[in-house]
């Protein structure tokens, strides 16, 4: 049942812990190569804004949900690919693109969340089928991890997420995106 | 001018804006080049120029994005700024961007999502919103990287206050962009002492007086030449623009630069060397 009371309790599970403390849902340290050491983190904390955030309909949870599916999928692809059963894979990598965009349109509840669920589902897009880039899944898993244990990570920290899903599923281009740049920078610049 | 002595790269605003934020190949050239030299160097007066020009634009785009939540909407109003004489884009070179993103966002499930989340999964409005996210992260990873990229900026300026970007109801806050006003510019003592290179630089801007930009240069060439006592405001500064490089071009190094019609005449009066990518 979503009430308001229900809503600050979910929220109040995304509040990062102190390193060490023995309760954080984080990944490994080994895992966590996405997060920069040497800045602070101030993912999930519970503030005015996040409150904000906080509708009727708790979007949140319903984010949640949808991304916790999604990395349901990542894994089940990725244990396809390890069994040899390709069609399997790519069965389930085409299933995850639906999933994908309709997390899409979560992407208001930051812009952490929508940067990485773009470039998620952009990667996931560009893939004609799961077998050209075998890394993928488990790349996009453990994205969706980090953005579904931090969803109120710093922009700068989604950027760094970003970059690594990249690394595998280069390029990425935006439509538009050289219209856009060639129209502002322009030759006036020059 | 034996180029292949040079081992650094001292590169120029235009390589910068290139090398960050573009992603049609010009990036790629720009690293490139940059990577023919043992070293690259970036002085503060490049990142200055950075932030008051390009960035800004992008800062703007993002903005306004922000507002309209429409990407076509976006254009159009770029379209109307008529503050100087860009490329535009046609009506029909704008449907056809848009149409390709349509073709590559497509969910099967389009449908669906627009009866569940209204205007959230129309087409324009979520083209706004992706273009917006990736201004954001261009604008943010380039200005971030200004203190370690090529081992962080060379030669800084003490009137120029560097400055992180901030947020505000979804939209970057950009300033301060420029030097303070009515300062003296850090780099005048500097270039007081050196008025045989400047009279130089000046003559070689004596063909180019019919463009308003180079005329302005010679100006204040001229006036730092002849009234060494004058201010040279932040104002100033700005149109000395590309000047800048000539004058403050590290030894062992060559200008890169793509807008080598205007540094060219000016490298070449001073024995400097001055490239493309």
């Amino acid at each position: 049942m979503n009430t308001p009371t229900n809503n600050v309790v979910e929220m109040v599970s995304f509040i990062r812990r102190p390193e060490g403390s023995g309760a954080t849902p984080l990944l490994p340290a080994a895992d966590q190569y996405w997060i920069k050491q040497d800045r602070p983190q101030s993912a999930g904390t519970l503030n005015a804004n996040v409150l904000q955030r906080l509708n009727p309909d708790a979007e949140l949870s319903k984010f949640f949900t949808l991304a916790s599916k999604a990395i349901g999928q990542m894994s089940a692809c990725e244990e396809a690919l390890l069994n040899k059963d390709p069609l399997a894979a790519d069965d389930v990598s085409m299933a995850s693109k639906i999933t994908l965009s309709e997390l899409l349109m979560y992407r208001d509840l930051s812009d952490a969340i929508g940067l990485v669920v773009f470039k998620c589902f952009q990667a996931a897009s560009a893939v004609k089928a799961v077998t050209d880039a075998p890394q993928l899944p488990e790349t996009l898993k453990r994205a969706l991890q980090r953005i579904l244990a931090s969803p109120f990570m710093k922009f700068e920290e989604a950027c760094d997420i970003v970059a690594k899903i990249e690394e595998v599923a280069s390029p990425l281009n935006l439509p538009g995106y050289d219209e856009l740049a060639n129209e502002l920078i322009g030759n006036a610049w020059r | 001018m034996a180029l292949k002595q040079m081992t650094d790269a001292f590169v120029e605003t235009t390589v910068l804006t290139d090398y960050l934020l573009k992603r049609d190949g010009s990036e790629k050239q720009a690293a490139a080049a940059i990577q023919r030299y043992e070293r690259g160097i970036i002085p503060q007066f490049a990142w200055k120029e950075f932030k008051r020009g390009p960035l800004y634009y992008f800062v703007w785009a993002h903005n306004k994005l922000a507002e309209t939540k429409s990407f076509l909407e976006t254009l159009v109003a770029l379209q109307r700024m008529s503050l100087s004489p860009r490329r535009y884009l046609t009506s029909t070179a704008i449907q056809a961007v848009h149409s390709a993103f349509v073709a590559l966002f497509s969910p099967h499930n389009r449908k669906e999502l627009q009866q569940a989340y209204g205007n959230k999964a129309n087409p324009d409005a979520v083209h706004a919103d992706l273009m917006r996210l990736e201004l954001k992260r261009a604008i943010y990873s380039s200005w971030n990287s200004r203190r370690t990229l090529f081992g962080g900026p060379y030669h800084l300026l003490s009137c120029y206050p560097d400055a992180p970007l901030s947020e505000a109801q979804g939209r970057i806050e950009i300033e301060p962009r420029d030097c303070p006003k009515h300062i003296e510019c850090c780099l005048k003592a500097a270039l007081v002492s050196r008025r045989r290179d400047l009279g130089a630089v000046r003559a070689a801007l004596k063909g180019e007086t019919d463009r308003q930009e180079a005329a302005r240069r010679g100006d204040i060439i001229r006036r730092i030449e002849k009234h060494p006592t004058s201010l040279m405001s932040a104002e100033d500064c700005r149109s000395f623009g590309n000047a800048y490089f000539v004058m403050f071009c590290p030894r062992n190094a060559v200008i890169l630069t793509t807008n080598l019609r205007d540094i060219e005449p000016m490298a070449s009066a001073l024995g400097i060397g001055a490239q493309q990518p």
